[in-house]
């Protein structure tokens, strides 16, 4: 039996991340799983709703890609009345999803990762605040690409939080020609600001990768949407590639239920997702930014093309290693503001052909996909005659990260005994391993910010042997 | 003089009244230099310290977690504002409180429900607003709140002053023209009720009712500027019942059912899920748990 150790400082720390490390017979440890403390219950709150009105209320589950959400649903019940919605809609549907990826980005880069490695050791706390006080400079680019992308979502979606235009058929209105022309002027002037932050992700990126040499860099599945090989957020097709790189399975998001499967996990409030070919306990895989970009052939034009060569020519392909999420992440940021300014410099966008006429009836199912800035985003809906949901389910990007994000605890702490597991030092390279990822717990529980993380010892008998939270 | 503490803390929600304070942009830096923020999900210290003079409560009380962590924040804190409908109305996941929690962890998790481990957080029979289990000092309702009403909000409180509550309702400040609303007749405004996506045309300038369709604005009230309908789509009545109309989905049949075909309204829409989308937890509606018994009835 092992002792049962009591510390007595655990933090109860705000909206804590929570990890359990399970422990074999010789004290050493030989699992690990990133837990999912909050639920909600959506799958069940969404039936007998009317399903025109996802949208609406799938936006709720996460205040952080709210568009996200409110997109993917859009596109299932689209899906489900089959309907083709005219290009106008298309484009601006593209265009409110791109301004919600460039804050989302930019919040989590400057605002909530950054603070592990942008301050260096002079700011006063490793947080927001440490930022604007210890660099000024790259808050004030942070709040003006938040600024930005919010009001390119505001503009197109109506609302800064929880937008509201898209509805089945396209969308509720359209943009005016003064409209394009201010978000065509705020689009082209990020430019500059998304340049310098690939810039600083990449040396960022080198500078972490030299300091923790081989840090979480085991070969995975990826998974991500994408039009052909090229780089799209909105629409595509799922494709899975090999942890040598080669080319999996690829499947329309509507078929998901045949190559995606979902565990159970006992300590946590969210399924596991895996790769049905490979089995439940193989078949974990890597979704947002980083699977992203191993997986596609081109980006969005010739600034992020020429980002995305010098990334490959540095770390290679695939790269595994979860800190290249960084600069995957603010690589994206580019591509976003070189679609967004192309979208924005059509003439289509302006049109006022925005919708189709939507007629209830059909009885089926409607299943969708979006890249959400975490990764791929699949909402499922089933209606009857009149409209009203008869089942739903949803899979959200960190759901199925939870994969990578179980193996990236466990290369931190992989065969150490109990008491190294609960060292200042483990929880850190833990810490960091997650937070590459961007778990936005908001869509799997809750928590934009920093993460402290509570690590929960478990014996093989499933006891509780010790437990440590870090701030 | 020392400046008065802040700390902000989110409950069971979607973070997105944080979110919308963040999107007060360079106005945050504005507001740090007014107060200290000792405590937030994105920056402050370790753990929410003994006293604080203004702490922010994004989110309902979902499980025993959210429970513990709220009264704590009471004890913690001489002002405490609820902010957004989860924290002020219970919220859209309030829904969950249709349905018995053993349903709702069936329907995600199927029979593995019953499995899962007790050191998670316990989740409680029904969603509660903040107002349920400690008590509150202001209120700012909104899914989300618009970014001013926090910060403004925040202002008032960390100033001495009153917050003020609109007290009318989202018609007031709405921009859409009523014709037949406003005539005495005992005809309806339309002769059937549609799902917006239904319309030929989405008029962008009349009352939303007038075009058959269910709008929330005569039982929400006003404050977060008409954006919905501003933007071609009807209100979801998102920040609740206006201060006179404590029932927004009871009033929503009583306002609806003279104006609308009340059998196509019936049958046609989501009364509940729509009435009371925010506010069920806040409402008279009874719970399944009211009719059958249970744990929480």
């Amino acid at each position: 039996m092992p002792e049962t150790i009591t510390l007595p400082a655990v933090k109860r720390i705000e909206g804590h991340g929570r990890v359990s490390l399970h422990l074999d017979d010789d004290g050493r440890v030989a699992d690990a799983h990133f837990d999912v403390v909050e639920f909600r219950g959506f799958e069940k709150m969404l039936e007998g709703r009317m399903v025109w009105e996802m949208p609406l209320i799938t936006s709720r589950i996460c205040g952080v890609c709210p568009v996200s959400h409110h997109l993917a649903a859009v596109k299932a019940v689209d899906a489900l009345y089959g309907v083709e919605i005219p290009r106008t809609a298309t484009l601006l549907r593209e265009l409110l999803h791109l301004g919600g990826f460039a804050q989302d980005h930019a919040l989590h880069f400057f605002f909530l990762a950054g603070p592990d490695f942008l301050t260096g050791d002079g700011a006063g706390s490793r947080d927001l605040l440490g930022v604007i006080e210890a660099r000024p400079d790259l808050a004030r680019r942070a709040i003006a690409l938040r600024r930005a992308g919010q009001r390119v979502v505001e503009v197109v979606g109506g609302r800064v939080s929880h937008p509201v235009t898209a509805i089945p058929g396209g969308m509720s209105r359209g943009i005016t020609v003064e409209q394009r022309l201010e978000l065509l002027a705020i689009a082209r002037g990020m430019l500059d600001d998304v340049l310098f932050s690939a810039e600083l992700a990449a040396s960022s990126t080198r500078r972490l990768l030299e300091r923790y040499p081989g840090f979480s860099d085991a070969p995975i599945h990826n998974l991500a949407q994408m039009r052909g090989g090229q780089f799209a957020l909105y629409d595509g097709r799922i494709r899975v590639m090999r942890p040598d790189g080669t080319a999996s399975e690829e499947f329309d998001a509507s078929d998901y239920a045949a190559h995606i499967g979902e565990r159970h996990l006992d300590g946590s409030y969210a399924n596991s997702p895996y790769l049905l070919a490979l089995g439940p306990d193989a078949g974990g895989y890597r979704v947002g930014p980083l699977a992203r970009l191993n997986m596609v052939e081109t980006m969005t034009g010739h600034r992020s093309d020429a980002l995305l060569g010098q990334f490959r020519t540095e770390l290679g392909r695939p790269v595994h290693a979860v800190l290249a999420y960084h600069w995957a992440r603010m690589i994206e940021l580019v591509a976003t503001v070189e679609r967004m300014i192309a979208i924005l410099e059509d003439d289509a966008i302006a049109s006022d052909e925005v919708r189709v006429r939507v007629d209830r009836g059909a009885v089926g199912a409607g299943i969708a996909a979006v890249e959400a800035p975490r990764g791929t985003l699949i909402h499922h809906y089933e209606a009857d005659a009149v409209g009203k949901v008869t089942k739903a389910n949803l899979i959200v990007a960190t759901t199925h990260n939870v994969g990578s994000l179980d193996r990236s605890v466990l290369d931190a702490v992989a065969g150490v005994s109990k008491d190294e597991a609960l060292s200042e030092e483990s929880i850190r390279h833990m810490e960091l391993g997650i937070r590459a990822h961007d778990p936005c717990l908001s869509c799997a529980t809750h928590e934009i910010g920093r993460m402290p993380i509570v690590v929960t010892l478990i014996g093989p008998d499933g006891t509780v042997v010790g437990e440590r939270g870090v701030a | 003089m020392t400046k008065p503490t802040l700390a902000t803390i989110a409950l069971t929600g979607c973070e997105g009244c944080h979110v919308s304070l963040l999107d007060s942009h360079e106005g945050l830096l504005d507001l740090l230099a007014k107060v200290d923020l000792v405590f937030s999900p994105f920056s402050g210290g370790d753990s929410l310290l003994a006293n604080v003079d203004v702490i922010v409560v994004e989110g309902a009380v979902a499980n025993d977690e959210d429970r513990h962590r709220l009264i704590e924040a009471r004890k913690a804190a001489k002002t405490l504002i609820a902010v957004g409908s989860c924290a002020v109305l219970g919220g859209i996941g309030g829904l969950r409180n249709l349905s018995r929690l053993d349903d709702v962890t069936r329907t995600a998790f199927g029979d593995d429900a019953g499995s899962k481990s007790k050191r998670l957080p316990q989740l409680e029979a029904r969603v509660r607003p903040v107002s349920d289990v400690v008590e509150v000092d202001a209120s700012v309702p909104g899914c989300a709140p618009e970014t001013h009403l926090i910060v403004d909000a925040l202002l008032a409180v960390v100033e001495g002053r009153p917050i003020e509550q609109p007290r009318r309702n989202l018609c007031d400040e709405c921009h859409r023209e009523k014709v037949l609303l406003l005539q005495h007749s005992q005809e309806f405004v339309s002769d059937n009720v549609f799902a917006l996506m239904e319309l030929d045309v989405i008029d962008p300038e009349r009352c939303f009712l007038e075009q058959g369709i269910l709008c929330m604005g005569p039982m929400t009230r006003e404050g977060c500027g008409a954006l919905c309908t501003a933007a071609n789509v009807p209100c979801r009545g998102c920040t609740g019942p206006s201060r006179l109309e404590f029932e927004q989905g009871g009033k929503t049949v009583d306002a609806l059912a003279a104006v609308l075909p009340a059998g196509a309204l019936m049958y046609m829409e989501d009364l509940i899920g729509t009435g009371y989308r925010y506010s069920l937890p806040v409402s008279v509606f009874p719970t399944i748990y009211d009719h059958e018994g249970g744990e929480d009835a």
